[in-house]
């Protein structure tokens, strides 16, 4: 029993150019103590994702579907109901966390807010055990009493997640959570990412352009395109066996120690149009292996393995010759 | 942005088409006056004084006998002319004073920066009162000393667009292609820089109409011409308000609140249309 | 820069733009429609002796730039020169009539800021509903309200109800048999004239609080802050009213002038005996020396409360207290 079920979830904005679909049927589970990366370029929809599992969306946003969360479907309830969910069960940790601190507030109050919103506790045994916190995601004491604008980005995002994990959630989405940090400081979030998973069960669901970056962390990854899922499986079936030309694309993207001199091969053409997707597959254009079943196809998730799964016409269906047009 | 996407999209937002309306009407009422007034504004019947709104007088009369309906319509003329020409002023003054410290940098900005923040810290109302008091009291000064304490303004926003646009990539590349220094400011800055002061001149046109108002009620303006502020100076000094004459106290005034109005609903609009702001922020679900 | 050198920083800034106030005064005092000089010897209220004594203490026939460091020195001195229609020291007419007007400004001022920000922080929460166009619209009615006008209706409704006082700051000619009768009539002298400053100041301080507000909602950390399963209400008092109210401060300082002028017209209007009727009065009189003691008067109030108010910016961002 998974931890976290997205059957067909649709989030649709109204704007005034039209109806965005930025996220158009998606099936997405999560287990207990796993660690998901959720993989796309920008415009993918993965943010936008992750924003409805929270439900901060802004007003105009519709959405469509069931998550279900521990057995409750979080789109059914109301939104007092939800607010003992959001920062208690489900946390999120945002891109450039560099801004999503309260600059007036001083870090380790921040911290311990959730403590006292949800966590029942008064304010100086929250801060107490904010402290605590903030000591194991490596933020020493001396720096709980600061201002976020005195702290570096590194320490900055480590703050975020204590904030994030600070009522021991059960799901923890981070958004980007490395961007604008330098290599080192990445790993090291990183890591610290891993061991909230192994000491404490956590679930994460990493959402990244990156997916080299994803690959380091991640127990499975699931990859997006034009606000539907195209690939997904463990990191080694989709790293060593992807199946989706898409996802082929990406890797074969990353730089590489062992390409050096080589141009990496970008994928040519655009995103769909978010307003107007075409019919049938939503990658066909810019896809190497494009025919005419493509026109017809609905996005359907075949199963390679028990835990992998592609939506393309071929990987289901009649086995069709791989061969590049 | 074309011209004619710019205006349907003014035209959408309601604060500025409310506004625009309200500067149409008050325009031909400046425009038509000799036409749509009832009586000459001069013209006396000393039979018919303090006279409250009558058929005859469709807003009643002054201490002196004049029409005051005939008054308002003529009074907006100066009111509205000194508006535009003291932000003439101001805006021409402000642009170039703007322009030059967001370009120059170092310590020309330094310098101009202080100068506006002087203007802004000291009261203008109160600095207009002192030197109309002290230059002479012409419909003339009152304009350029309006306009000479109004463009600190306009220099603040010309200043902050310079600096973003001074940055951009398009005017690296001119300079690479040795552009002087004058062309860059004419070809590069300035049509990127005035939509923005577009919004502030807006704004400043209803000051201006305010200060006017303000200095001739206080007879430090020019009460010789017949504008809203004149109006309601008489009608204090003649003792009409404690007398409780409201048809000669409300319509001037009435009038000063419509007109300042109607350019800052303009000027709101305009900001709206012209520098919107991208971010959406998020929605409280109970909302 | 830490907060000293921010002290530091706006007091000389605060020294300087006093010092361009005297340099602007001077020029604009000597430039004086005929010699001053020989407009003392117009004035028919100063006898020979005071004459002399001015032209002396005032090195009326020196050369310019004798003369301005001489202003100086007299500024400073406290010597601001002698009312040509009062026949005494500006000085003496200057601080009383100070006092008054900071009795009807002070309590204004801090009404309309209370009020004003209060509306601004609700109109800003619930942008675009009903509510909001409500405050906004009034706003800027009341920001298009000429302050003389809304007195002038003012006193046309108190004369009709009757009872209200609509001029001066206490009843003349009338003793008082305690403090508290005292205190009694003032206030009810005070009410027109603070209603009406209250109203036409406020207004402003609600569309700038309402903006700001609304920038602020538009900030990662409202987002981050809301993740955490808060109510609208805390994350509003908590975590956007604080930030918001920085920017808010800055523009109040800047609209301490427009309180001040506001102030002059309102007293006029009233009569109320503070520095704004003392300007009308001594323009209409030609009493310079006291309009021009008025005005530094003015300038220097401004500079200064523009100066408090970037101290208690500096203690409330803790950007500026902890860099």
């Amino acid at each position: 029993m998974s931890l976290l079920d997205i059957e067909d979830l649709k989030v649709y904005f109204a704007t005034r150019a039209g109806t965005v679909r930025a996220v158009d049927g998606v099936e997405l589970s999560v287990g207990t103590g796993e660690v998901l990366g959720l993989a796309g370029e920008s415009g993918s929809g993965k943010t936008t994702l992750g924003y409805a599992l929270m439900r901060v969306l802004p007003r105009n946003a519709k959405l469509d579907g069931r998550i279900i969360f521990n057995g409750r479907d979080l789109l059914t309830l109301s939104a007092k109901e939800f607010n003992r969910v959001r920062g208690r069960e489900i946390a999120m940790v945002f891109q450039g966390s560099m801004n999503s601190l309260n600059p007036v507030i001083r870090v380790e109050e921040q911290v311990a807010e959730p403590l006292i919103l949800h966590g029942g506790m008064n304010e100086d045994e929250a801060k107490k055990r904010a402290r605590e916190l903030l000591a194991e995601v490596g933020v020493s004491a001396d720096k709980a009493k600061s201002y976020p604008h005195e702290l570096s980005g590194g320490l900055k995002q480590r703050v975020a997640i204590a904030m994030a994990i600070s009522t021991r959630p059960k799901l923890l989405i981070a958004d980007e959570p490395t961007t604008a940090l330098d290599v080192v400081t990445q790993a090291q979030i990183l890591r610290l990412i891993s061991e909230l998973r192994d000491r404490f069960g956590l679930s994460v669901i990493m959402i990244s352009h990156d997916l080299s970056l994803l690959s380091e962390v991640c127990d499975r990854l699931a990859i997006m395109y034009a606000g539907k899922i195209v690939e997904v499986g463990s990191k080694a079936e989709i790293v060593r066996t992807p199946e989706h030309p898409y996802t082929q694309a990406l890797l074969a993207s990353i730089p590489s120690v062992e390409r050096v001199g080589e141009d990496s091969p970008s994928i040519p053409g655009e995103p769909p149009d978010p307003i107007n997707p075409p019919s049938g597959c939503r990658f066909m254009p810019r896809c190497a292996y494009a025919r005419r079943e493509c026109e017809d196809f609905d996005g359907y998730l075949y199963e390679l393995s028990s835990t992998h799964r592609a939506a393309c016409v071929l990987v289901g269906g009649k086995p069709i010759e791989r061969v590049p047009r | 942005m074309s011209a004619r996407s710019t205006l349907k999209k003014y035209l959408s937002n309601r604060k500025g088409s409310l506004g625009l309306a309200i500067l149409v009407v008050l325009v031909f009422m400046a425009l038509l006056a000799p036409v749509i007034s009832p009586y000459k504004p001069t013209q006396i019947d000393p039979t018919a004084i303090l006279q409250p709104p009558s058929a005859k007088h469709l807003l009643g009369t002054n201490e002196v006998g004049e029409d005051i309906l005939s008054l308002i319509i003529w009074g907006s003329r100066i009111s509205l002319l000194v508006g535009f020409l003291a932000t003439f002023v101001a805006v021409l003054v402000g642009t170039a004073v703007g322009v030059v410290a967001g370009y120059m940098s170092g310590l020309t900005d330094e310098a101009l920066m202080r100068t506006t923040d002087f203007f802004l810290v000291i009261p203008a109302v109160v600095l207009a009162i002192v030197v109309a008091a002290v230059l002479g009291n012409t419909l003339l000064n009152v304009i350029l000393i309006i306009g000479l304490l109004s463009w600190p303004s306009t220099a603040r926003v010309v200043r902050s667009a310079t600096l973003v646009y001074k940055q951009m990539p398009f005017v690296e590349a001119s300079k690479c292609a040795g552009a002087g220094t004058a062309y860059i400011l004419r070809k590069h800055i300035l049509p990127n820089v005035l939509p923005l002061v577009y919004a502030n001149t807006s704004l400043t046109i209803a000051n201006s109409i305010f200060t006017q108002a303000a200095l001739v009620f206080l007879g430090v303006g020019d009460i010789n011409d017949i504008s809203w502020g004149q109006i309601l100076h008489f009608a204090y000094a003649s003792g009409a308000i404690t007398a409780g004459d409201y048809w000669y106290a409300v319509p001037p005034g009435l009038m000063i609140v419509v007109a300042v109005l109607g350019f800052a609903l303009t000027g709101y609009a305009l900001d709206e249309v012209l520098n919107p702001k991208l971010k959406a922020g998020v929605v409280f679900e109970s909302a | 820069m830490g907060i000293g050198r921010y002290i530091a920083k706006r007091a000389l800034t605060s020294i300087i733009t006093f010092f361009a106030v005297l340099v602007l005064t001077f020029i604009l005092f000597r430039l004086l429609p005929g010699n001053p000089v020989l407009l003392l010897f117009r004035n028919p209220e100063l006898t020979q002796q005071q004459i002399s004594q001015l032209s002396a203490q005032f090195g009326l026939n020196k050369p310019l730039y004798e003369q301005f460091i001489l202003f100086i020195v007299n500024v400073f001195r406290g010597n601001w020169g002698l009312s040509f229609y009062y026949r005494v020291p500006v000085t003496q007419v200057l601080f009383p009539a100070l006092l008054n007007s900071i009795i009807l400004i002070l309590p204004s001022t801090i009404l309309a800021i209370l009020i004003g920000v209060g509306l601004g922080v609700l109109s800003g929460w619930k942008r675009n509903t009903l509510t909001d166009m409500a405050v906004l619209s009034s706003s800027l009615v009341l920001y298009a309200i000429p302050t003389f006008w809304l007195g002038i209706l003012l006193i046309m409704l108190a004369v009709r109800i009757g009872g209200i006082p609509v001029s001066g700051m206490l009843s003349i000619g009338v003793s008082f048999s305690s403090p508290l009768q005292y205190l009694g009539n003032l206030l009810r002298h005070l009410l027109l004239p603070m209603i009406t400053l209250t109203l036409v100041t406020l207004g402003q301080f609600t569309i700038i609080m309402r903006t700001s507000v609304i920038n602020e909602l538009t900030e990662d950390y409202v987002v981050a802050a809301y993740a955490k399963g808060m109510s609208e209400s805390r994350l509003i008092s908590k975590h956007v009213v604080p930030n918001a109210m920085l920017p808010t401060v800055s523009i109040i300082v800047i609209s301490i002038g427009t309180v001040v002028a506001g102030a002059v017209l309102t007293e006029t209007v009233f009569s109320w005996p503070g520095v704004g009727t003392l300007i009308y009065d001594s323009i209409a009189r030609r009493d310079y020396p006291v309009l021009q003691g008025a005005f530094l008067i003015v300038a220097l109030s401004v500079i200064i409360s523009n100066f408090i108010a970037d101290l208690v910016y500096a203690y409330l961002d803790p950007r500026v207290k902890y860099s």
